[in-house]
């Protein structure tokens, strides 16, 4: 994934940051940033900046700023879930010839006009 | 690939045999990851195989350990292009658990704790090509790789070693599983490097 030039947090932020089990090894729990990791390439994509925007959550209908939520970007792909479930709110994939981009956890995403 | 082949070859250089096209060796175990790991203790775990008829077959944690186990020396390979030589597990053959299972079906999707799905033609889970590992380089498998147990088929991407496992469904159909459905694809052999969909 490219273009993320955001003040992402690291994973230091485990919500169970002394859990040695979660981590390969103790003191490195699984990593993930937060919604500001996301921001960069859906920028890229659409131009359009969605750190402050407002989303609904379709698992459980929490409704909060994209920024908030957890992004797991060390997989195959970039995984964004809601903080409040876990849920999967986004998924884009980058493969040499196209980006996947699944919203379908997202029932709606509200954009601030302002510019 | 199989039981005890590969364990002991030791190091090779990048683009010896060992590695498929594209892929470059690491010492290093990554932890690769859509979510948090899900933390489920052994007298919680099952495993599940259920068919297109709707029968279950399930086994508990001490059902599972009572099963013939068997030492896997491997190679893996992760779509992201490491791979990671002379890797050795123990664990049960789903050959195993699929002794008993009556079946028409030619696909599968194996489902893990926390959510996560992917599928796998029932071929390359049968003779001696994929297991459910407990055990990593002698030690209980770390829950950042899959622990309690996970599966393991080191003949395809690495994606397809669903960590957490909970059970294998059996489709009639080749059913999209996580990454596969957005942009992966279906099947992720490395040699010929079924990368994308
Ligand atoms: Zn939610």
């Amino acid at each position: 994934m490219t273009g993320n030039d955001s003040s992402a947090s690291p994973g230091a932020e485990d919500p169970r940051p002394g859990d040695p089990d979660i981590a390969g090894t103790a003191g490195n729990p699984i990593p993930h940033l937060d919604g500001n990791a996301a921001a960069g390439p859906l920028w890229e994509l659409f131009r359009l900046d969605v750190i402050a925007a407002i989303g609904r959550c379709k698992h459980c209908g929490a409704v909060r700023a994209f920024g908030e939520a957890s992004v797991y970007a060390d997989g195959p792909g970039m995984v964004v879930r809601c903080t409040s479930c876990e849920g999967v709110l986004l998924r884009l994939v980058e493969t040499p010839t196209s980006f996947w981009l699944d919203v379908s956890g997202l029932s709606y995403l509200q954009i601030d006009r302002e510019s | 690939m199989g039981i005890i082949s590969s364990g002991f070859r030791g190091r090779r250089q990048a683009g010896s045999p060992a590695l498929p096209p594209g892929q470059y060796e690491t010492a290093s175990f990554p932890v690769l990851t859509a979510g948090p790991a899900p933390d489920i203790p052994t007298e919680d775990w099952e495993f599940f195989i259920t068919t297109e008829e709707g029968r279950s077959h399930t086994w508990s944690w001490d059902a599972f350990m009572a099963l013939p186990q068997v030492d896997i020396g491997t190679d893996i390979h992760c779509v992201t292009s490491w791979s990671k030589l002379g890797t050795s597990w123990r664990g049960v053959s789903l050959d195993t658990l699929f002794e008993d299972v009556q079946t028409t079906s030619r696909f599968t999707t194996a489902h893990s704790y926390g959510g996560y799905t992917t599928n796998l033609p029932l071929r390359d889970l049968l003779d001696g090509k994929a297991w459910i590992a407990w055990e990593y380089d002698g030690k209980a498998l770390e829950r950042a790789h899959g622990g309690p147990a996970r599966l393991l088929v080191p003949h395809l991407y690495f994606w397809k070693s669903a960590k957490w496992i909970n059970g294998v469904e059996l489709t009639q159909e080749d059913i999209p599983g996580f990454w596969e459905s957005n942009g992966y694809h279906l099947h992720g052999d490395p040699w010929r490097e079924e990368r994308y969909s």
